[in-house]
Parts: C-alpha cells; sequence; structure tokens
C-alpha cells in the first residue's frame, strides 16, 4: 500500500531521510499499520458530528494584559546555537 | 528500611520526627548507586540530581525552624524526563533534545515544589512517551524490577522501575495511551491517569495533545491522592485544564485517611470485547478473583456490549500520530538541542537533525502522522478516526450512565520479555488493547496491583470512571489494599 512514491511524499512532509536499506522495512511497517487502521470502515460514522474537544465557553477570555515572558538568560539552555539574543541558523536565502 | 516505604510512612515518620528527609534522599540515592552497579541495572534514572540531599537538608532546616507549612516538605518524588523543571536538562530519551535545558517548570512540577517535594531525577522513558516497554530510548531500556529480562512497560517505563524497584517512594509520568497504566501493571503498581483537564499540561513536552496527561505511580492509592491532590486544579497556562474541586483528596494532602469505598450496591461493568475468550490464562485467573472479590463486597458487576471497544487503538494511533507529527514540527535544529552538522542549506538542516535525531519510532508515527493527515487520505483516516472517537465518547458515556465503574484488564499479558516486541510496532501497539479508550473518552483511569503469574510477574487490574471521578478509582483501589489485595 505504501508505495515508493507515498513513501518520499511522506518523507519529504515529514522532513525525514531514510537510507536505502531502510526503505522497504518502513513502508513494510507502515502498510502493516495502515491496514489495520481498516477495522474502522466497519463504523457507521454518518451524521456524526463534533469531536471530544469542548469549546471554551464565549466570554472566557484571558485579560486583555502584558504578562512577563521568558527572560533571555533561560532562553539560552534551549539550544547551543542560541547567541547574542538570536538563533543562529545556516543560510536561508539563494537556497535555490 | 527507608526505600520500601511508602509515601505516606515517609509522612508519617517525617511529622514524628523519627525520619529526616535528608535521611529519605541519601538512601533513594544510595539504592540507586548500588543498582548501577549492578550487572543488569534497572536503567529507571537517566539523571539521579547531585542536588537532592542538599534540598532535602535545606527542607529539614525549615522543618526545624518551624517553617514546616508545606504539606509535603522534604519528600521525594521522580519525574519523568518529559516534565520541564527549570533549570535542569530533559531530552525525552531523544538525542534530539540533548543539551537542552527546562527555561521553566511545568505547573504540576511548581505545584508540587510548593508543597515542599524535591524532585530525585529525570526517569527513562520511550523517546517522545511513545512506546509501550522503555525499549524505544536513547539511553536503552529500563528494566522491570520483578524480572530484569523484562520489560517494565512503557512509555513511563523509568518511573515505574523507580519506584517497584525501591529507587523513589512515588513518580510522575505522563499518558497518552496508557503509558502510566501498563507500567504500573507490568511493575505491580499503582498507576493513575486522571481525567483530561485534571492536570495541566503546561510543561508537559506535547505528544499528542487532545490525549495527554501528567500521571502518577505509587505504592499506595494514598500516596497517589495527596501527590494529585498538590497538583490538581485550574491553570491559566493550559486551556483545556479544569476547575474541579477534589476534596476528599484534598483532605488526604491535609493528613486525613483515604476513605474506602464501600463496594455495597456499586455497579461495575466489564466489556465482554476485554474479556476474550483467548485472554492469558494467568490474566484471566487474577483479572476472575478480582471480579469474585467485587462481588462477594456488594458489588454488582455486569459483564456488558461495548463492540466500539475494539476500534480504540486503530482510532489511537491515527489520532496519536497525526498530533504528534504536527507537535514535533517545531523539532528543526533551530530552537531546541540537536543540531546536524554539515547542513548546506537551511531546508538540509531541517532533514538531517530530524533523521539523525528521532529514532525509529518516533520517525515512523510522524512518517504515519502525516498519511493520515495528508491530501486523499485525511477522510479516510484522520476524519473517520475523530468520527469514531466521538462514537466512542458516546457509548462509553451510555455504559458510565448505568455503571460507576468500568472494569477490565489493564493489559492483555504480564511484562514481556526485552527484545520479544520491538522489530514488530503493531503487536507493540496491541499492549494498549485495553487502555487507550480512557485517553480518547477523556477519562480518570487506575490500575491496581491485583495478583502475580506463577513466574511471580505483577498482573494489574483497570478501573475507569465517569470524567473527574478520580476519588472514586482511589477510594476503590483502597478498599483493595486494605484488605490485602494489593499485597
Amino acid at each position: 500500500m505504501v508505495d515508493d512514491s507515498t513513501l518520499d511524499k511522506m518523507l519529504y512532509l515529514s522532513r525525514l531521510q531514510v537510507s536505502r536499506d531502510e526503505r522497504s522495512a518502513i513502508a513494510g511497517n507502515m502498510s502493516e499499520i495502515i491496514d489495520y487502521f481498516a477495522i474502522l470502515s466497519k463504523y457507521d460514522t454518518s451524521g456524526v458530528t463534533g469531536g471530544p474537544g469542548e469549546a471554551v465557553p464565549a466570554g472566557e477570555l484571558r485579560e486583555d494584559a502584558v504578562r512577563e515572558g521568558l527572560a533571555q538568560r533561560d532562553l539560552k539552555g534551549l539550544s547551543p546555537h542560541f547567541l547574542d539574543g538570536y538563533f543562529s541558523v545556516p543560510r536561508v536565502l539563494d537556497e535555490g | 528500611m527507608i526505600t520500601e516505604l511508602s509515601l505516606s510512612e515517609l509522612r508519617g515518620g517525617l511529622r514524628r520526627g523519627e525520619l529526616t528527609s535528608a535521611e529519605i534522599v541519601s538512601a533513594f540515592r544510595d539504592a540507586y548507586l548500588a543498582d548501577a552497579k549492578k550487572e543488569e541495572p534497572l536503567g529507571a534514572y537517566v539523571e539521579f540530581f547531585d542536588d537532592s540531599v542538599a534540598l532535602a537538608e535545606r527542607a529539614d532546616e525549615a522543618r526545624r525552624a518551624g517553617e514546616a507549612d508545606a504539606p509535603l516538605l522534604g519528600l521525594p518524588i521522580a519525574v519523568k524526563d518529559n516534565i520541564l523543571v527549570k533549570g535542569r536538562a530533559l531530552t525525552c530519551a531523544s538525542r534530539m533534545l540533548r543539551g537542552f535545558t527546562a527555561p521553566y517548570s511545568s505547573t504540576v512540577i511548581d505545584r508540587l515544589l510548593a508543597a515542599g517535594m524535591i524532585p530525585l531525577g529525570r526517569t527513562n522513558m520511550d523517546e517522545f512517551a511513545m512506546g509501550s516497554s522503555c525499549e524505544y530510548s536513547c539511553y536503552g531500556p529500563a528494566r522491570n524490577p520483578a524480572d530484569r529480562t523484562r520489560t517494565p512497560g512503557g512509555s513511563s517505563g523509568g518511573s515505574a522501575a523507580a519506584v517497584a524497584g525501591g529507587l523513589a517512594p512515588v513518580a510522575l509520568g505522563s499518558e497518552t495511551g496508557g503509558s502510566v497504566r501498563l507500567p504500573a501493571s507490568f511493575c505491580g503498581l499503582y498507576g493513575l491517569k486522571p481525567s483530561y483537564g485534571s492536570l495541566s499540561r503546561y510543561g508537559l513536552v506535547a505528544f499528542g495533545s487532545s490525549l495527554d496527561q501528567i500521571g502518577l505511580l505509587g505504592r499506595s492509592p494514598e500516596d497517589l491522592a495527596v501527590v494529585f491532590a498538590a497538583a490538581a486544579g485550574r491553570d491559566p497556562r493550559d486551556e483545556t485544564s479544569a476547575a474541579t474541586d477534589f476534596p476528599a483528596a484534598r483532605a488526604v494532602l491535609d493528613g486525613a485517611e483515604l476513605p474506602a469505598r464501600d463496594f455495597r450496591g456499586l455497579k461495575i461493568a466489564v466489556p465482554r470485547e476485554f474479556v476474550p475468550e483467548g485472554l492469558e490464562a494467568e490474566v484471566s485467573a487474577v483479572f476472575d478473583r478480582f471480579v469474585r472479590w467485587a462481588r462477594s463486597r456488594g458489588a454488582f458487576v455486569e459483564i456488558i456490549d461495548l463492540p466500539i471497544l475494539e476500534a480504540s487503538v486503530a482510532i489511537y494511533y491515527i489520532l496519536a500520530a497525526a498530533e504528534a507529527s504536527s507537535n514535533l514540527a517545531r523539532y528543526d535544529g533551530v530552537r531546541y538541542g540537536l543540531r546536524a552538522k554539515e547542513a548546506g542549506t537551511l531546508f538540509e538542516m531541517y532533514e538531517r537533525t530530524r533523521s539523525e535525531g528521532f529514532g525509529e519510532e518516533v520517525r515512523r508515527r510522524i512518517l504515519i502522522g502525516n498519511f493520515v493527515l495528508s491530501s486523499g487520505y485525511y477522510d479516510a483516516y484522520y476524519k473517520k478516526a475523530q468520527a469514531v472517537r466521538a462514537l466512542l465518547l458516546r457509548e462509553v458515556a451510555r455504559v458510565l450512565a448505568e455503571h460507576e465503574l468500568i472494569l477490565s484488564p489493564t493489559a492483555p499479558t504480564p511484562a514481556f520479555k526485552l527484545g520479544s516486541k520491538v522489530r514488530d510496532p503493531l503487536a507493540m501497539y496491541l499492549s494498549d488493547v485495553y487502555t487507550t479508550f480512557a485517553n480518547l473518552a477523556l477519562l480518570p483511569s487506575l490500575s491496581l496491583p491485583a495478583g502475580l503469574s506463577r513466574e511471580g510477574l505483577p498482573i494489574g487490574v483497570q478501573l475507569t470512571g465517569r470524567r473527574f471521578a478520580e476519588e472514586t478509582l482511589l477510594s476503590c483501589a483502597e478498599t483493595w489494599r486494605r484488605e490485602g489485595g494489593g499485597g
């Protein structure tokens, strides 16, 4: 079910790479799991609306006030690439 | 021995002046250090905090100075490695988060620290809480104290191994589909998955946001009640948290005993789908014994049909994977922990970082999540799963309108051997066959130690209640414990 082009598309969407050796095992596992999901077709869901989420009652809004955010010194711990108040990244423009 | 005492017993010892916090924390640290030297250590902790004894000494000073008004002052707790403690490392047992330090504490941790608790260390887990055996950890697996060749369950396997192995009196875990109850069952502990909304999710690393909930592992229902009471309540930082009051649990925190529930007249439903003909004989025997006990105490235990439960694992793995693929998109090499070296462009950096940082199971779930969300498959999988989840909610609510509890085994087997399912993801997923419905239906659910297999492996039984009926579950478990069932 998960053929080469589907796997490539999912890898792209997931921003993941896999080695050539891993491809067939990954596609096989995915296919087996997705086949298992077919059990859901047994259940008639026509006319079912809504999910488990509860709407936040109207009017229950947070106070529109400025709150203190995280301190820069604490943000430094997120990544070793946090320098001078910024996250450094590789070149973004001119990627072709 | 200190390490064999429950949290409530340690609390009593502190209050009476028979123990100091430093003695308690040192005992757990020494037990951890001794275990780490063994040939097959439990692997329960990924870090034991060096300053825990110093924090305990500070708590002792406060107590001596008469400043002991914090209800859990000086009592230790182990913390799963996906719950933020400000200033401490956190990795979710993933290479992706090596080098990450928590910039703030989760609300649950803030409240437990305010109650005086001392975090002992970070416990091992399946990477990003995705797994049922604690084997998908970048640190290697945690082991089951009852048999070290077996899994302690997952994903909160390190938390369960720590408590069952005498390395912590109580621990925080987290649940998305059974990650506290399964380890509780495998390790012979009490494990509580609170209702969705009972505990704030702020500072719990997100996996499946419509399902995630911090949970508790301990040696007695009372231990769970005190920690739950200290941590529960509305949090403005989590819009899904609820302002529910838990007066009985709060009373336990204030020093009262946890009341045992009188089973006379208690209506309990056992879904036929959860006690199939092929259920493993030893699990079946332990479960039947529990049912006989409940009936002997006056409960009405009725076998009911709830066929939608057969869909729960499929619904769960579609929705949890979809939510995970979205939640884990943030790990791009820019803002958190790992960044792949030698990436020329930004896109290459994303791909290489994520491919190097995430382990096999996490990558698989991200791929499945993107599959069920992608154009052409969305309606057939994601939307369908949402609709069947809505049906499941309705059907389970119908049962709980008539019955106070849903009773089932916690897991289809006792703890399995390490390595036996790690190459078969679908078999691993089916370990959660009895647990996921409670997460999907937002309900509280508790696993209690109900007996042992012939090999001495713990087997759990699961009580699931109405939303926010955590106190009912704890009180029913307390009845079982007092009558020697847990022991």
